[in-house]
């Protein structure tokens, strides 16, 4: 079992009457983790808690083992790297004078602060622009220089609130391409989004879904189909046989063609009712197949089932 | 009932400036009413009133009474009094007026202010008179010769063919007219936008310390002789100037003689015979030493009669700068911050403070556009002294001292008291409160920064940033002021450079502060920006105690020890702000306010008091607050 990177416990922040994130529980364990929610769910202010901007109203929250707000503050912020939604960094600087204020942040000798520089711009692909002022870079520009600041300690996670909402499709490959590199390269990336594809073609590791500040869901892609409902596509000539013997224990059946398609968690029960009526009444099955939900999907339906009082962890 | 209490708590700083106009008129009205109370009092003279007699409004004839009781004359009143005795004292408020005819006479005070109006012929005052606020008294054929007269503010008073003990003149405006009369000592005080006329009357002795703009004119009795007096402090020397006439004058010829004593020890003497235009006469002495002295101008007549009339001058001593005390300051100053400097730089190899110099870089470097704005500006101060220096000696020729100190000290005061607004706001209010709001501060907080380095990096800048902009400031009056002042003066201007200089830092650090304060702890930049303003205005001891010390005097300009010692003589300002703002609610209430007199060790205290406590409130609040 590998120690937890990031483990909150309890955490609730309150801004006066609005409970903001609520009594949340989450834990990273490596790989990237994608924090998933609509606008609103109380993604950024928990990544806000996290890097210990904010502090909470209730809980607390470790990163490697320690409390954000305790006495190692200063060293669990020298092995993290964070990337807000909106880059505000000093846009009066050019790219190489913030990597080098960075690192004179970090109390990082002269000759190791040039080098890295070089490798960071190098593999943000910035190493041209990196006499130009940052205001002056396009928002997927912005993004990378922000990834490059973030990294500029070599960290072993890194936090990223949002950071492709404002970019187009091209500059959102550009970074997902980047995190992937940065997982093959070992980093712990928990990132927080609400365009869900993304979090898809990252490969996550897990994701955890939260709504009203609550965590709905978490778990690996996988584990989430599986707790929530498969879709179960049974194609066979006499079809209504199965629609009345499965009515019973499902509600949800649509029929198109030769096909019963059946939006249902209890796949396997399904089977065993299947092959029953099939060997009681000799009714071939042509196709019996069960397929899982994309991540959109899994979102929606987990915000169903919240909002139906289901699923709340 | 929520909705209501809602609704409540969404006006609620409305509803309570409601509430407290509400409780401030009440108050005011209510005191009003008490004053209504005694209206019905008038004429009744047949027993004596607890609260005196008062009138508030019509004529009044009080004729051949014996009056025991204080009569109060007020609002639109005219009262009259003839051949009667008042045994108490007659006060006058708000326009009221009084017309007192033949042979009346009172037994004590009377006390008049506020556009009131005082007519007396031929009758006695026993106590003092009391002229304050644009009151108008005019004492005709009065022979009083106990009596004392008060002048305050712009009082006008005319004293025609009557005698006095005493009159004591203060005040910012006015005119005294003293026409064929007789006084023992007139004492004039106030500013020299008071003036004083003297004809043809018998002063036995004229204490004037608003020379020169009191003028003496017609036949006068050598009594008196202050005329145009001017003194250099530089040069120690008192120009005096008088005008006189012999008692007999014959075909207009004046057999006449001046001796002249400093400090009661003889000092000159000039023949002053000859005819009329020979009667004035100039002579300079030389005082000898700062302090107090009398100069005597005795005028021997034809008759072998002699007129004594002397002048007490103050000539407050203005050591030379102390450069010793100033560069062991500088030393210890500097001293402390190359301390500071290996300290920090020991305890960041220990990992402690170890953004704290990145921050306080970046930020100067951030900054220097500001700072270079900023040294720009010190350029103007500089700029109006040149060209009014230039103006100033081509009409009048060399400027004394006093009045370079004057000049200097009044654009200094203008320019500490708003350029340290426009700088510490300019500098200070947004630089936390942005960070804030554009989300750079809570990125910067996931590097390893602790809050209080971000805090003191920035403060660290802000205080480089004063010393650098008040050097400029130094150096822009030092050079507005030197090139039309004679060469005798440098070092004194050289002194006032380094005053200057001391006085900016005192000033721009706590401002500073209040500043960063404000910036840290609220949320919002419009309240990072606006709560200081509120608060330098709501608070004006703050920032009024330092352009009062660059008052006409200017002595803290030329000592450094001398600049502590008269520091306590500074009041927070009777005129504006902290007692101005409160000192005319308390007269209503009938509350006396007195303005404070701090000890020069006082306002250091203040000062460094302030600073510390708003750097270091800001630093603790900062340090648990949430930012977003």
């Amino acid at each position: 079992m590998k120690n937890p990177i990031i483990q909150t416990f309890g955490l609730t922040k309150n801004f006066k009457d609005v409970v903001a994130v609520n009594n949340l529980n989450l834990k990273v364990t490596g790989g990237i983790y994608g924090l998933l929610g609509p606008n609103g769910a109380g993604k950024t202010t928990t990544i806000k808690m996290m890097i210990g901007s904010l502090f909470p109203t209730e809980g607390r929250i470790e990163l490697f083992g320690n409390d954000i707000n305790g006495k190692d503050t200063m060293d669990i912020h020298k092995r993290i790297g964070y990337v807000p939604e909106h880059p505000t960094y000093f846009l009066s600087m050019t790219a190489e004078k913030l990597l080098t204020y960075i690192g004179s942040i970090f109390q990082m000798p002269i000759q190791e602060t040039k080098r890295r520089i070089n490798d960071l711009l190098r593999l943000v692909d910035l190493s041209d622009a990196r006499s130009r002022i940052i205001a002056k870079y396009s928002a997927g520009m912005k993004q990378r220089i922000g990834i490059a600041q973030a990294l500029m300690n070599d960290p072993e996670l890194l936090i990223l609130d949002e950071i492709t909402s404002n970019l187009d499709p091209v500059g959102r490959n550009q970074i997902i391409e980047l995190l992937k590199d940065l997982k093959k390269r070992g980093k712990t990336i928990f990132i927080s989004t609400h365009i869900l594809p993304e979090i898809q073609k990252m490969n996550a590791d897990s994701i955890a879904i939260i709504n009203h500040g609550r965590l709905i869901m978490e778990g690996s892609i996988d584990e989430l189909n599986e707790e929530l409902k498969t879709q179960v596509i049974i194609i066979s000539p006499n079809h209504k046989l199965f629609r009345e013997g499965l009515s019973s224990i499902v509600s949800n059946i649509t029929e198109e063609g030769d096909s019963l398609i059946l939006n249902t968690e209890k796949s396997d029960k399904i089977w065993q009712v299947v092959a029953n009526i099939s060997l009681q009444n000799n009714i071939t099955i042509k196709e019996f197949r069960t397929t899982g939900l994309d991540i959109e999907q899994i979102f929606m339906k987990a915000l169903d089932s919240e909002q139906l009082g289901g699923i709340v962890k | 009932m929520i909705e209501v209490s809602q609704k409540i708590k969404k006006f609620k700083i409305p509803i309570l400036i409601l509430c407290l106009f509400l409780v401030g008129s009440f108050i005011l009205q209510y005191s009003i009413l008490l004053d209504k109370n005694l209206e019905n009092l008038a004429q009744d003279f047949s027993t004596p009133h607890q609260n005196g007699i008062t009138y508030s409004s019509g004529n009044i004839l009080i004729e051949n009474q014996t009056v025991q009781d204080d009569i109060i004359i007020k609002f639109t009143a005219s009262v009259s009094i003839v051949n009667s005795t008042l045994q108490g004292s007659i006060y006058m408020f708000n326009i009221g007026g009084l017309f007192v005819l033949q042979t009346s006479n009172i037994t004590q005070n009377v006390v008049m202010s506020d556009l009131s109006t005082l007519f007396v012929e031929n009758s006695t005052i026993g106590g003092s008179i009391e002229c304050r606020d644009d009151t108008s008294m005019e004492l005709f054929d009065c022979h009083t010769p106990t009596t004392t007269v008060w002048k305050f503010d712009s009082a006008n008073i005319i004293l025609n063919g009557s005698n006095l003990a005493t009159l004591n003149e203060f005040g910012i405006a006015g005119i005294i007219h003293i026409i064929n009369s007789q006084i023992s000592l007139v004492s004039l005080n106030g500013l020299p936008s008071s003036r004083t006329y003297i004809t043809n009357s018998n002063i036995l002795f004229l204490n004037d310390l608003v020379v020169p703009l009191n003028a003496i004119t017609g036949p006068y009795r050598f009594s008196v002789l202050t005329f145009n007096i001017s003194y250099s402090t530089s040069e120690r020397i008192i120009n005096l100037t008088w005008v006189g006439w012999d008692s007999p004058i014959i075909d207009g010829y004046l057999n006449i003689t001046f001796e002249i004593y400093l400090d009661n020890q003889f000092y000159a003497e000039i023949n002053g015979s000859g005819y009329y235009d020979l009667y004035s006469s100039s002579y300079q002495v030389h005082i000898p030493d700062p302090g107090k002295h009398n100069v005597s101008i005795v005028s021997i007549d034809s008759r072998g009669n002699r007129y004594t009339s002397t002048i007490i001058i103050e000539q407050i001593s203005y050591p030379p700068f102390q450069w010793i005390p100033f560069f062991i300051t500088i030393v210890v100053i500097a001293g402390l911050i190359t301390g500071t400097i290996i300290w920090v730089k020991k305890k960041q190899n220990r990992g402690y403070f170890s953004s704290v110099g990145s921050i306080f870089k970046t930020e100067l470097v951030a900054g220097k556009k500001k700072l270079l704005i900023l040294a720009i500006t010190s350029a103007t101060p500089g700029i109006i002294l040149f060209f009014s220096f230039m103006v100033i000696t081509s009409l009048v020729g060399s400027i004394a001292i006093d009045g370079i100190r004057d000049l200097i000290s009044m654009i200094l005061s203008i320019y500490i008291l708003y350029f340290g607004l426009i700088f510490s706001i300019s500098v200070g209010a947004g630089s936390v409160a942005n960070a804030k709001k554009n989300g750079t501060l809570s990125w910067f907080f996931s590097k390893p920064v602790r809050r209080w380095e971000f805090l003191w990096g920035k403060i660290l800048a802000f205080m480089v940033m004063i010393v650098i902009t008040m050097i400029c400031v130094s150096i822009s009056f030092v050079l507005g002021s030197i090139f039309y002042v004679d060469p005798i003066y440098f070092a004194d201007i050289l002194s006032i450079g380094g005053y200057i200089f001391l006085i900016g830092l005192i000033a721009l650090l706590p401002l500073t502060a209040i500043v960063v304060f404000s910036s840290s702890v609220f949320k919002k930049v419009g309240f990072a920006y606006f709560i200081p303003i509120i608060v330098f205005m709501a608070l004006p001891s703050i920032i009024s105690f330092l352009p009062m010390l660059a008052r006409s005097e200017w002595p803290l300009l030329f000592s450094f020890t001398f600049y502590f010692e008269q520091l306590g003589k500074v009041w927070i300002s009777n005129i504006g702000g902290l007692f101005g703002s409160i000192g005319s609610y308390g007269g209503l209430l009938g509350i006396e306010i007195t303005p404070l007199t701090l000890t020069p060790s006082t306002i250091i205290v203040i000062m460094v008091s302030l600073t510390i406590a708003f750097f270091s409130l800001a630093t603790i609040i900062f340090q648990k607050q949430d930012i977003p």
